[in-house]
């Protein structure tokens, strides 16, 4: 195997040891190896650090140097970082440029960073972080970001030190509020870094809308109204509209997701849409629409997936449930775009049963 | 191959002379160096937060490098320890990587931060996120301890290295 041992006895003195030099040169070649097997890895994963971006992240006190301040006493190391005064007014600046300049009074922390749902969606959906909702409690309550915690920029000190026992400080916290003009996201991130010790914050400045347009849940063509993601309500269907109530009440298309027939069909030719009908599969097989697909409400998440797998999530897809002012075809619009990633849905606020009666018409849409 | 040859060449000193317990402290730092490294490869973004509240005086751009390449060269060791090939560089690299903990944990104890180390996902061994044991553990305090006791099983496992050289 080797004829070496003679060179043992008599190493040159001042050279490295033959097995220490061996050792060196192996561990710089791991350390290589890892540095690609690790950029590759963080190319392909999505969890993945980004290179660029984050000009903000800067640390407030830059040039903080090594040395503890004092020899800190080692019996209390888990003492928190946050400032006493939690109830001063933060006075947080006008944006982030303001929060850059670094004043140097006021304990380290790390200043919050802007982010964007389609960077957040992947940890969200992962569970790697908290999402915040800087919004007054109605505002949550009338509809936010699935899993999202409610914690409104002007709550009493109790609820911020309820919210600071939950979450550990070193929890990855991303905050938004209503939309690009809303101040309150980066307010409660500066806050949350500043006054509670959280070292990783971000705000997602779109806010609420920015997740509504990219999950396709606001972009309604020809829609530019505020957003009610209330649920077609029965109640907004009184049973007696039958014959006269033509003309579309105005609660079913307040909703951004709800379109009409006309428009329906439309979509189907020109956009190539497909007419989904939500309704069981017994009463699809007694009559449907020609050419709808039928995919129950109430199918199992294979079905749904199939679905998704049958069309593409590209496709824009159009639902249909028995009559006006019924959930069946709200939920499955919502749930493809939700749950399944489908870019665009609709649910149609009248029904098949509006469509047949308007078939027997002449004047009814082919 | 090129181990068994260092075998060969210094019976008295490497692998064939590695007791039990040397060979037992060695499997073990492995193990602790694979959990390490698969808890930080699930999710980078993760690691390069924790990383970011050290608050060490480091360009951001290390920092990432450190988050993307730090859980590779810990599973390299790791797999290199518990296989036994080329035990000298992982150890020499596993040196390195604890005098680098030691200095960060050291430093956010003394300042007294109040953040996790970032060194293990302990859901793995099945506590909870937030019990008091998971706090102590992931405490800067805890990990420097901790990473004492790995500088010196590594400087140990590392003697016939240093009893060559001082030849």
């Amino acid at each position: 195997m080797n004829k070496k041992p003679a060179k043992n006895p008599a190493p040159p003195a001042d050279a490295p040891p033959r097995r220490l030099r061996r050792a060196g040169r192996r561990a710089a070649g791991v350390a290589g190896l890892a540095v690609v097997l690790g950029l590759a890895f963080n190319a392909a994963s999505p969890l993945g650090v980004r290179w660029r971006e984050t000009p903000e992240t800067t640390q407030a006190p830059p040039a903080s140097p090594p040395a503890p301040p004092a020899p800190a006493a080692p019996g209390a190391p888990v003492v928190p970082a946050p400032p006493a005064g939690s109830n001063a007014p933060a006075s947080p600046p006008a944006g982030p440029e303001g929060a850059k300049g670094g004043k140097p009074a006021g304990p380290a922390f790390i200043t919050p960073t802007l982010t964007h749902w389609r960077e957040v969606k992947p940890l969200a959906r992962a569970g790697k972080l908290v999402l915040v909702d800087a919004r007054k409690p109605a505002a949550y309550r009338a509809g936010h970001i699935p899993g999202a915690v409610s914690l409104p920029e002007n709550s009493p000190p109790g609820v911020f030190a309820d919210f600071r026992r939950r979450y550990p400080p070193n929890t990855h916290l991303v905050v938004y509020c209503s939309s690009q003009s809303c101040p309150l996201s980066f307010k409660l991130a500066y806050r949350l870094a500043k006054e509670f010790g959280y070292t990783h914050v971000q705000f997602m400045s779109g806010g609420y809308l920015e997740y509504q347009r990219e999950e396709g849940l606001a972009r309604a063509p020809g829609i530019a109204r505020p957003v009610n993601r209330a649920a077609p309500s029965a109640k907004a269907a009184p049973a007696a509209t039958g014959a006269t109530a033509r003309a579309t009440p105005p609660r079913d298309d307040a909703n951004p997701m709800a379109i009409s027939w006309a428009r329906a069909l439309r979509w189907r030719t020109e956009l190539g849409a497909v007419l989904v009908d939500a309704r069981s599969a017994s009463a699809y097989a007694a009559g449907h629409v020609p050419g709808a697909v039928s995919l129950p409400w109430e199918s199992a998440p294979a079905q749904y997936a199939a679905f998704a797998k049958r069309f593409g999530t590209e496709r824009p897809v159009v639902v249909y449930g028995d009559r006006r002012g019924e959930v069946a075809c709200f939920s499955v619009a919502r749930k493809l775009l939700r749950d399944y990633g489908f870019q665009t849905a609709r649910f149609i606020y009248e029904g098949y049963q509006e469509w047949r009666t308007s078939q027997d018409k002449p004047t009814g849409h082919p | 191959m090129a181990d068994l040859t260092g075998q060969t060449d210094r019976p008295s000193l490497s692998g064939s002379e590695e007791g039990r317990g040397a060979r037992a402290l060695r499997w073990a730092l492995a193990a602790l160096l694979i959990w390490a490294a698969l808890s930080k490869l699930a999710n980078p973004s993760a690691t390069l937060g924790h990383l970011y509240a050290y608050q060490l005086p480091v360009p951001a751009g290390l920092l990432k490098l450190a988050a993307v390449t730090l859980p590779w060269i810990e599973l390299l060791c790791g797999l290199m320890l518990l296989s036994g090939w080329g035990t000298d560089g992982a150890l020499l690299l596993v040196a390195g990587l604890v005098t680098v903990f030691l200095l960060a944990t050291g430093l956010a104890w003394a300042r007294g931060l109040s953040i996790s180390c970032g060194c293990f996902d302990l859901r793995l061994v099945g506590l909870p996120p937030g019990s008091a044991a998971t706090r102590f553990l992931e405490s800067p305090a805890a990990a420097f301890l901790r990473n004492l006791l790995l500088a010196a099983v590594t400087v140990w496992l590392l003697r016939p290295l240093w009893r060559e050289r001082q030849e």
